[in-house]
């Protein structure tokens, strides 16, 4: 939303654009991040039921605030790179580590 | 994404708050209901109007009961879908876990297990090789109670609150975990919006504009109820997390399984059978020396779940819960012993601190502890939240429809009889189901698939009742259908409470004074009060309906200022 007229009338698909960005990208990072925090904290030697109830409890507000974000910040290009990227880098790293800790 | 930070989370607020409040007044209304549900199918199932029961002796009440447990007919189709080949007769199936589950307000106690089947799978990766059974029986004989009573309170308003009964892949969650989401963004964006928190606790100013009186309301529930709101919303996500965040049974599957396995190694708890029959020891005796390790734990308490995992084989134990009646976190204490010998297998430790935050954060949502006044105080929580989110749709309205009025654009005259279809409409429904449980007869062949249709058909009347009466909110009035519905909300509440009187004897005298059961006397007086509340509403509706009608306009010479001026005179 970097480049339009009426900055108090956002167009339709410019609200579609925001709104696919707050809920899909905010999921995708925040999938990213509870599964790379569980088993970051298991690699440390935390219980996994122990990691995954702690994680679950932070997930939720994570996702508020990434879904709050999505809206206030300016370029919509960063929402999704943020969002997308750091939630596809995040879910890989998770991957790795999990196929590393089980051996 | 507008120009300023906070004009952003004002679009949020507004149009959010707009689409998914219709899913939240659900959310709160039915949740406020849950509260009382055990209550609730007191009433709608006359038979079962006796005292709360504790959990009975396995070996004499329980043992024949589950003897003669077969496998449900809707899990045996569902479950036929999903295995390679003719599932063998119910009455072959060996029955290889169960439980038994009661809280302090259950006349009737819950039971149910899991039947074995020698069928694959069709799909590998589905593990579940079980056909579900369960029943509701009266604890006191064992008598299995008729199925096909609805348990108004606990299966239909209690799932209404959480998956608004849309199981179609489970999108009724997930549409209720957007609008807790929205719930949590509405408060922080409602916060940011206006600053001036802590005035607005003492701000209601009922005879200003409806405008403003509608914005005071919305703003003083939404303060003062705030932390109620946010701990809801809130709690609500973290209870269904494995609907939300699957992670365990999709990309952690297998380090969960792995920990999985770590854990039974560790607590000794078989995990799988060992395929070698075994017999069942008393469960008595193992019950009675639950309840002696809690007492000497200074933890006394009565059972609450009783399970038995691998039932009839060697590995099989038994694991006896605590109810969680006396405190806020979840059932536990779990005991659990060796089925064949009863001995004593494992004593759940104390639990870790991130696991005490999350049973005290669930508990306190789902209350199982036995406190009235708490229970009454969440019922009024939930209604504030009601109000807060219907004053947000009336303050929408107001604030555009004089606008929209000039420019003919339909907006707030939709919003409108949405908002009167979330609010009498809902109640509407709600209210309709229960004389309808009374009304028709105890015999009927589906008697509960009648009840949810009339549920669903009188809210589908009550939104083609508002829309098709919504034509003056385009002239910037009031909708009559708001004053209609509150009138017959009131003539649904009391036939009901008369219609349990008819047919059942019970009247509030008998209810209140002679034979004491509050379960019925409760609902009954919410009923009366829910129709006096009505009457009022629609009163107060007819004068302002009268004093914004043209004809005064016209009389006072200035658009608009003839009904301000009533509506002040009036207050």
């Amino acid at each position: 939303m970097t480049t339009h007229q009426d900055k108090r009338k956002p167009s339709g698909m410019a609200i579609f654009n925001r709104v696919a960005a707050a809920l899909l990208g905010g999921y995708l990072f925040t999938w990213g991040f509870s599964a790379f925090s569980i088993t970051g904290l298991v690699a440390l030697g935390v219980d996994f039921h122990e990691s995954q109830t702690a994680i679950m409890l932070l997930s939720f507000l994570v996702f508020l605030g990434l879904f709050l974000w999505s809206f206030a910040a300016a370029s919509l290009t960063r929402v999704w790179a943020v969002l997308g990227g750091g939630g596809a880098v995040m879910t890989s790293v998770a991957w790795a580590l999990q196929r590393a800790l089980l051996g | 994404m507008l120009s300023n930070f906070r004009l952003s989370m004002t679009w949020v607020h507004t149009w959010f708050g707009l689409v998914l409040g219709f899913v939240l007044m659900a959310c709160f209304f039915f949740g406020a209901l849950s509260v009382f549900d055990r209550e609730i199918d007191r009433w709608a199932i006359p038979e079962t109007r006796f005292p709360a029961q504790p959990m009975p002796s396995f070996d004499t009440v329980l043992k024949p009961v589950f003897d003669k447990l077969r496998a449900h007919p809707d899990d045996m189709a569902a479950t036929a879908d999903r295995v390679i080949g003719e599932l063998p007769h119910p009455d072959t199936m060996p029955l290889e876990s169960l439980y038994a589950y009661t809280t302090h307000r259950d006349p009737v106690l819950s039971i149910g297990g899991e039947f074995g089947i020698p069928n694959k799978p069709k799909d590998a990766s589905d593990e579940h090789q079980h056909v579900h059974g369960w029943a509701t029986i009266d604890p006191r004989d064992g008598t299995v109670l008729p199925e096909d009573r609805l348990k108004i309170g606990s299966n239909w308003f209690y799932p209404m609150h959480y998956s608004l009964q849309w199981h179609w892949q489970n999108i009724g969650y997930w549409v209720v975990g957007l609008a807790a989401l929205v719930m949590l963004a509405a408060l922080v964006t409602g916060v940011i919006m206006h600053r001036k928190i802590f005035r607005e606790f003492f701000t209601f100013r009922p005879h200003k504009r409806t405008q403003r009186s509608t914005l005071d309301l919305h703003n003083l529930t939404g303060v003062v109820a705030l932390p109620f709101h946010f701990f809801f919303a809130f709690t609500g996500l973290v209870i269904f997390n494995g609907i939300y965040l699957p992670l365990e049974e999709t990309m952690l599957k297998p380090m969960h399984d792995h920990a999985e396995v770590l854990e039974a190694q560790h607590t000794g708890l078989p995990h799988e059978a060992a395929e070698i029959a075994a017999p069942l020891a008393s469960v008595d005796a193992m019950v009675a020396e639950a309840k002696r390790r809690w007492a000497a734990r200074d933890v006394a308490g009565e059972v609450g779940l009783l399970t038995i995992n691998h039932l009839g084989d060697i590995n099989g134990y038994v694991s006896i819960y605590r109810a969680g009646s006396d405190r806020v976190a979840l059932v536990g204490e779990a005991i659990h012993f060796k089925a064949s010998t009863g001995e004593v297998l494992r004593e759940d430790p104390p639990r870790s601190v991130v696991s005490d935050i999350n049973e005290f954060l669930t508990g306190l949502h789902l209350q199982h502890f036995k406190h009235w006044l708490l229970r009454w105080l969440y019922v009024l929580g939930g209604l504030l939240g009601c109000v807060c989110i219907a004053t947000g749709f009336l303050f929408f309205v107001e604030k555009r429809k004089q606008q929209h009025a000039k420019t003919g654009v339909q907006g707030s005259r939709i919003v409108d009889a949405l908002a009167v279809t979330t609010v009498t409409g809902m109640v509407i429904a709600a209210v309709a189901m229960l004389v309808a449980n009374r009304l028709l007869p105890a015999d009927l062949e589906g008697k509960g698939d009648w009840e949810q249709n009339i549920f669903w058909g009188a809210w589908v009347l009550a939104l083609l009742h508002a829309l098709l009466r919504s034509a003056p909110v385009a002239q910037a009035r009031i909708n009559p259908a708001w004053r209609e519905q509150c009138w017959m909300l009131a003539v649904l509440s009391v036939t009901a409470v008369l219609s349990n009187w008819t047919s059942t004897g019970d009247h509030l005298v008998k209810t209140v004074f002679v034979e004491t059961y509050w379960p019925v006397a409760g609902l009954d007086l919410s009923l009366l009060a829910t129709a006096l509340l009505s009457v009022v509403a629609a009163r107060k509706l007819a004068y302002r309906e009268r004093s914004m009608s043209p004809a005064v306009e016209r009389a006072s010479g200035t658009n608009g200022i003839g009904a301000l001026a009533g509506e002040m005179k009036h207050g």
